[in-house]
């Protein structure tokens, strides 16, 4: 079976190692990361990944505007996206939803949390391919 | 006549006992019915003690699972805390720039800890406490604070950790106002720093035990990590390079 491609996105070096070895640690995904926004935009077309975990706050370009240039595109519309957000405010997670992100967690980030969403959109993507 | 029908036959090491004595509780209903006459309640009889036997081996197989499922959580949650130990120490060390130490000491509060007011403060050789980084507060505030003041004071004098019950005293007025804890940083015993944790994240109610293993990692891994990066800058100034 094919691995699934994860792409992460976040400006932070902790954050980015915490959720490499959060995924490392409890399943089988091929990760590749970006470092911002643009970065994030132009590695989602080059390598088509099977879901994206991105931070809100970054350089260059922010996640929220991120996931809706990801949104835009033919090729890239239909990936799920969760984003990471720092404040957990309903009205920072609406700002979220109304970009076109999936689901959303919080920092700090929970190891089982995140990995019961990625599991859980993986599937349901899955499933509305069939 | 057989006693285990597929029905009454469970797999598993604990329920194969029980059914192996079965054949001996319903001996009475074989004797009855060589005689001629069925014994229907030998029988049942029989089947209500099967049923029994059979409830307390699936109550004794809930238990274990029960306990199983708590021993995953519990070791799931160990090796989250192992984790985050694992990436704030490595990042900690993976650099002798004192601005990316800086940077990453920022980082591990905000998204390991889940704190968005912090200061990082380094003692003077009078005592006093010189803000070296900060975050989400007026830094004029806290670029200087004296010595043996408030809960940050008491903290760097003792050298061990505070945390800040809510509405306990002996805060210093409105600088401690918010404050969560203080860590007091400590190389070779002796406290050459502190960082001080105001305001937590909303999401973030309490510290939790994590927390505290995060403390102390930084305790003692952040101030060597900031004494090896002045050492590398005094190298670099003696060998003309950087600095």
């Amino acid at each position: 079976m094919r691995h699934k491609k994860v792409l992460l996105v976040d400006d932070s070096t902790t954050a980015l190692l915490m959720e490499q070895m959060i995924l490392r640690n409890r399943a089988d995904f091929e990760l590749i990361v970006a470092r911002d926004g643009q970065e994030a935009v132009e590695k989602t077309l080059a390598e088509l990944p099977d879901l994206i975990v991105m931070d809100v706050v970054m350089p260059r370009m922010t996640g929220i505007e991120a996931c809706k240039q990801i949104r835009l595109q033919d090729h890239t519309r239909h990936i799920p996206i969760i984003l990471v957000t720092t404040r957990g405010e309903p009205e920072n997670v609406e700002i979220g939803y109304a970009s076109g992100c999936n689901d959303y967690v919080t920092k700090p980030i929970n190891g089982s949390e995140l990995i019961t969403k990625i599991v859980d959109l993986i599937g349901a993507e899955e499933d509305a391919k069939q | 006549m057989s006693s285990q029908t597929p029905e009454t036959a469970p797999a598993g090491g604990s329920i194969d006992s029980v059914s192996k004595s079965i054949p001996q509780q319903i001996q009475p209903q074989d004797h009855a019915e060589q005689d001629g006459e069925p014994n229907h309640e030998a029988t049942a009889q029989a089947l209500e003690q099967e049923r029994s036997a059979l409830e307390q081996t699936v109550a004794q197989l809930r238990t274990e699972q029960q306990q199983f499922l708590e021993r995953y959580v519990g070791l799931e949650e160990q090796n989250s805390a192992l984790t985050t130990l694992y990436v704030a120490c490595q990042s900690l060390h993976c650099t002798l720039d004192r601005a990316e130490i800086l940077l990453t000491a920022r980082e591990i509060i905000a998204n390991l800890v889940g704190c968005e007011e912090y200061v990082l403060f380094s003692v003077a050789p009078d005592g006093w406490l010189i803000r070296v980084d900060s975050f989400g507060l007026d830094t004029q505030v806290y670029e200087k604070l004296p010595p043996d003041a408030g809960l940050i004071g008491r903290a760097v004098t003792t050298g061990e950790i505070c945390q800040i019950e809510e509405g306990g005293g002996g805060r210093a007025a409105d600088l401690e106002a918010n404050l969560t804890a203080c860590i007091p940083l400590k190389h070779n015993g002796v406290v050459t720093g502190a960082i001080a944790l105001f305001r937590l994240l909303p999401q973030k109610f309490e510290l939790q035990n994590l927390d505290h293993e995060l403390f102390r990692l930084l305790q003692t891994h952040l101030a060597h990590a900031l004494h090896c990066s002045e050492l590398q800058q005094r190298v670099g100034a003696k060998n003309g390079v950087g600095a």
